[in-house]
């Protein structure tokens, strides 16, 4: 009778361990999901991170030419003949991006027009 | 052999024990790698973070610098008529390069997942015939596009040249920028001819079949946004 009882308690705490050890691997589990799709948006953080970095680049460039048209409008602005030529440069590019003009291929250097 | 099925019953359950614990265990490393990574993710948000505090600061000079030369140009062009010609025709070009704000009649279309019908997991219906797929959005803007739109926005993107329209998960990217439903088609055009294009072509009556929702309304005043970003060009040059 004593020997059953004893049994029945080990069993009993066996039991209660294996389910503890249970619960807590599901728990694991869960959180392992959660991290993984957090491993998902560090590879989307990296292509954000790389997109802002060449946006910035291309706007940084961008600034920098418009500055040098400024400069260069209000230099030549009073003369009408360099002006016009301003124009007509700033024209060509941009009927350059309208494909409006044929085009090869070959430069390395970026060329921004606005 | 009461003894010998006792010992049975609990070397069954301790090897069950044993196996559980190292599962457990097993699992535990590999989170703890997951950590690791979650540390150098942080990293990468505040570095994402600080690249767009620097473009947006950059490009909100660069739009200060465009309204000075916009002056200077003007102040340069007042006094020569060959000049104040040439702006406009570089004024023009920008208009259809997209980066100006523009206002004119058109159509305004609305696409919009079947949420009532996805939510319901009763039904038979394959749930991907419900959403606005990135192809749906594409083939709408080359209907207007083809039936003469002189501009085109979606969610307040400006569709130009260098647009592209691509999945993104439940979501579709426009310029680089994330867009969900429901998605607003803006075009400008003639509205009789644009609505009746997308009609004629068949493609909004499949998209209401496969249980898509669509409206399209015709409007007389319609305002779309100027491109947000820069248009360069590294390689070609002019022959």
């Amino acid at each position: 009778m004593k020997g059953k009882i004893t049994l029945t308690i080990v069993l009993g705490l066996i039991c209660f361990v294996l389910v503890a050890v249970m619960f807590a691997q599901f728990k694991t589990v869960e959180r392992t999901d959660i991290t993984s799709i957090e491993a998902m948006r560090e590879t989307e953080l990296r292509t954000t991170l790389a997109n802002w970095k060449a946006k910035y680049d291309e706007t940084e460039k961008e600034l920098e030419q418009t500055l040098e048209k400024i400069k260069e409008y209000k230099q030549k602005g009073e003369n009408s003949q360099e002006a016009l030529e301003l124009l007509e440069k700033e024209i060509k590019e941009a009927n350059l991006l309208l494909g409006r003009t044929e085009v090869v291929g070959g430069r390395s250097n970026s060329n921004i027009i606005r | 052999m009461n003894k010998k099925y006792i010992a049975l019953t609990l070397g069954i359950v301790c090897l069950l024990l044993s196996l559980g614990i190292s599962v457990q265990l097993k699992t535990m490393s590999t989170t703890s790698s997951y950590t690791t990574g979650s540390s150098a993710e942080n990293k990468l948000r505040d570095e994402v973070f600080r690249w767009k505090d620097k473009y947006d600061t950059v490009y909100k000079q660069l739009e200060e610098a465009e309204e000075v030369l916009e002056k200077e140009r003007k102040s340069a062009t007042e006094n020569s008529t060959e000049a104040a010609d040439l702006e406009k025709e570089l004024l023009n070009a920008k208009t259809l390069l997209g980066q100006t704000e523009v206002k004119g009649k058109g159509v305004v279309i609305t696409l919009d997942d079947n949420k009532a019908l996805v939510n319901m997991s009763s039904i038979s219906i394959d749930p991907n015939v419900l959403l606005v797929h990135d192809g749906d959005i594409i083939q709408v803007v080359s209907i207007l596009k083809n039936a003469g739109a002189e501009a085109i926005s979606i969610n307040d993107q400006r569709i130009v040249n260098t647009t592209a329209i691509t999945c993104d998960g439940y979501v579709v990217r426009i310029n680089g920028e994330k867009v969900g439903a429901p998605y607003e088609i803006k075009a400008i055009g003639s509205p009789e001819y644009l609505k009746g294009s997308l009609e004629v072509s068949g493609y909004i009556d499949m998209m209401i079949e496969d249980g898509v929702m669509v409206d399209i309304k015709k409007s007389n005043s319609i305002t779309i946004p100027k491109y947000e970003g820069v248009l360069t060009h590294k390689y070609m040059i002019e022959r």
